[in-house]
């Protein structure tokens, strides 16, 4: 008898704490004044991953710090494996290769800093939610024109119902020459940080310099 | 009641006796057995013709039909991995472990590379070829005289070229002439593979036509003199006999038979193989079902909207490496080729829209240039690339005579050959005349014209420079055979005499 009772108290027990059943819950979609609110500066937040350690650096390298944490702006950042593929196209001899990215001749170091001016657009906050299929136009920092548009991709053969992305491009001719684009598909978009707007860039394709 | 049941277990009976016939012991009349399958001409024609179509799906690869343990769904294309992967001239611009694996020499440890490692499908076309050879002889109903010796040529030119094509990818390989073997054999020498290739071509040139019936790809689908002759042309190159080459190139040439086509003729020859230059291909027709799936086509690989309804690029040559290749394009954006075979695609409309090309073929980025060389119109749809799969062209053969003429020191029959593909591409003329830097230009020639069809691996391992462009293959390394696939495990079931490439003993 002493047994069963055991028994059942044990079961019982096992009834009450075994299953919580909290994973059921579902938080829901964020809000969207809150999805990808990153709480830190545009610079502290790239600082904080691994993947953007060598873009931090060449932007403290060259100065623009500042540029890249003004109020309002928007910055699209290149990973390393983007900058890392200039790299091999920019020296392509192993031997002449700087060691660190402070050895970099200071001829090369200001055509990054030019470069990475085109990344950034001052005073306009680029968010997914304003932005159409058709094409609208803005001009970086670094003075070249920039192109942003939506692509839809199709989900299951359904035309236009896949997920949608960014598509950042830029006028990489001369002035005065017919414009030519180069476009870049943003992978992450819209993270927003205390300074402005922040987009991660898809670095499968692109390099660094729009190469 | 009595007679209730006994009625019934009668009509039972009744029911059983009658209604079963022994169908299930009778042969279906549509099995062929061995003796009946070799009686009339129609016979020895679909068997020739069925040893073609292995060598096809030899070209592109084991499927899931032919080795269960592979997870590949159709063919992969293996003719671009075992030829052109290895170049040092590609990347994959969607990180693809597979492709890079490949470029990278790493093809063992893979599992989805090993099929690529078998070579059973070349052997399978050696042995219907030596079956052909031994039972058509005794045909003789419904099969005249002279296409008897036409079919029988075919099938020795074909297990010719099935052997030749497997040796520039294994090196050492058996050597099979008999239908059916008992014992076991093992590799023989590159260059006695080599040398039975040219026995046998010899054999089979005085039976073979210059053309076969049907169109121009399916004439030139078949064994023809030109084929042989141009097989003969690359086996001769193998063993260094630069005389033998430049004599088998000469005939095709006299025989007025190919010519260079234009520029805008090129379109042709990819798109459907009816073209003038086509010395030998495998061709695939959409009117009889033949197409590729998803996996099917290596051409898909290359291709995204507008031409497939892929929407990256997996397979591509960077930007500066075609800059590299094609210095009169860097320099003055001369050389047509780059137009022809390269395009860059406006990526940012939507891949749900036929997206434009660009009119610049190089405006896209580094990693962003299409190589257009096979393609078809724009219809956004996998399947139904027909595109045929190339083996030998007239612009092949000139610049391998160039190339056996160059290293015999007749400069000026090399210069000549060379500058015809030169002229049509729109290049300047090729002048100088002492004899390393002709040999070198013409290879780089050959690169710069074969550019994704299957050439430029053979031809560096060919003259042992495959290191030079492949920093994954060391010179050493190269020596003990890194230039050759690895033998697949299932070459060593139940095969004592069967030996590892050197190389790969120690190099997964």
């Amino acid at each position: 008898m002493i047994k069963l009772i055991k028994a059942i108290a044990f079961i019982g027990i096992l009834f009450i704490v075994g299953c919580g059943d909290k994973y059921f819950a579902d938080g829901g979609n964020q809000p969207s004044n809150q999805s990808g609110v990153l709480g830190v500066s545009t610079m502290d937040y790239l600082k904080s991953q691994s993947e953007f350690d060598t873009l931090t650096t060449l932007i403290r390298l060259t100065g623009l710090e500042e540029a890249v944490n003004s109020k309002g702006n928007t910055f699209l950042a290149p990973r390393d494996y983007s900058i890392h593929n200039y790299f091999e196209l920019l020296f392509t001899d192993p031997e002449n290769k700087p060691a660190t990215l402070d050895a970099i001749p200071k001829e090369e170091m200001d055509k990054i800093a030019q470069i990475l001016k085109n990344y950034i657009i001052p005073n306009e906050e680029i968010v997914r939610s304003k932005l159409l299929t058709t094409y609208s136009y803005v001009t970086t920092l670094g003075g070249k024109r920039a192109r942003f548009n939506i692509v839809q991709q199709d989900y299951l053969g359904n035309v236009n119902m896949g997920a949608k992305s960014i598509i950042f491009s830029l006028n990489t001719s001369p002035t005065g020459q017919p414009e030519r684009y180069q476009s870049i598909q943003v992978a992450t978009a819209d993270l927003r940080s205390t300074n402005g707007v922040l987009h991660l860039l898809n670095s499968d394709t692109h390099i660094f310099g729009f190469n | 009641m009595k007679n209730k049941i006994i009625t019934m277990c009668l009509i039972i009976l009744t029911l059983t006796g009658t209604s079963c016939k022994r169908w299930l012991d009778e042969l279906p009349i549509n099995t062929v057995t061995e003796d009946q399958a070799w009686q009339t001409g129609s016979d020895a024609e679909g068997a020739v013709a069925a040893a073609f179509a292995i060598f096809r799906r030899g070209l592109s690869g084991l499927t899931k039909d032919d080795t269960p343990s592979t997870t590949r769904n159709g063919s992969w294309g293996d003719y671009y991995f075992w030829g052109d992967a290895r170049s040092g001239d590609w990347i994959t611009p969607n990180n693809d472990g597979d492709w890079a694996a490949g470029f990278q020499n790493h093809l063992i440890q893979r599992t989805q590379l090993e099929p690529m490692t078998n070579w059973r499908l070349f052997y399978r076309a050696i042995e219907q070829c030596n079956l052909i050879l031994e039972k058509i002889p005794e045909i003789n109903n419904g099969l005249t005289q002279e296409r008897k010796l036409q079919l029988l040529a075919e099938a020795r030119f074909l297990r010719a070229m099935s052997h030749f094509y497997a040796a520039r990818i294994w090196g050492d390989i058996p050597i099979n002439l008999k239908a059916r073997n008992v014992e076991a054999i093992g590799r023989e020498p590159i260059n006695t593979v080599m040398q039975m290739v040219i026995s046998e071509v010899d054999q089979a040139i005085p039976n073979l036509p210059w053309q076969n019936k049907g169109s121009r790809k399916e004439s030139m689908s078949r064994g023809t003199k030109g084929a042989a002759l141009a097989l003969k042309a690359h086996a001769c190159m193998w063993l260094k006999d630069y005389q033998g080459a430049s004599n088998a190139i000469k005939e095709i040439m006299d025989a007025n038979i190919f010519k260079l086509v234009t520029m805008d003729g090129l379109r042709t020859l990819f798109d459907t193989g009816e073209s003038e230059e086509v010395i030998f291909e495998m061709y695939y027709d959409v009117k009889k079902g033949e197409y590729s799936d998803y996996y099917g086509h290596i051409m898909t690989y290359y291709l995204t909207n507008p031409y497939t309804s892929r929407g990256d690029l997996s397979l591509a040559v960077p930007k500066s490496k075609i800059l590299e290749i094609y210095p009169d394009y860097a320099r003055d954006k001369s050389d047509k080729r780059v137009a022809a075979f390269f395009q860059s695609i406006d990526f940012s409309v939507s891949s749900s829209e036929l997206r434009p090309v660009f009119p610049d073929p190089l405006q896209n980025g580094e990693r962003a240039i299409m190589f257009a060389k096979f393609r078809k119109v724009k219809d956004r749809t996998y399947n139904l690339m027909d595109a045929p799969v190339p083996i030998f062209r007239y612009a092949d053969v000139l610049l391998l005579k160039a190339e056996a003429d160059a290293r015999l020191n007749r400069i000026s029959d090399a210069l000549e050959n060379l500058n015809k593909v030169r002229e049509r591409a729109g290049i300047p003329l090729f002048t100088r005349d002492d004899q390393p830097v002709v040999i070198d230009e013409i290879l780089a020639e050959r690169r710069r014209e074969l550019i994704g069809e299957f050439h430029r691996v053979y031809d560096l391992v060919r003259v042992g420079r495959l290191h030079e462009f492949n920093p994954y293959i060391t010179a050493q390394g190269e020596k003990d055979g890194a230039g050759f696939f690895p033998v697949s495990q299932e070459a060593f079931a139940n095969n004592p005499r069967m030996e590892q490439t050197y190389y790969w003993q120690f190099n997964q």
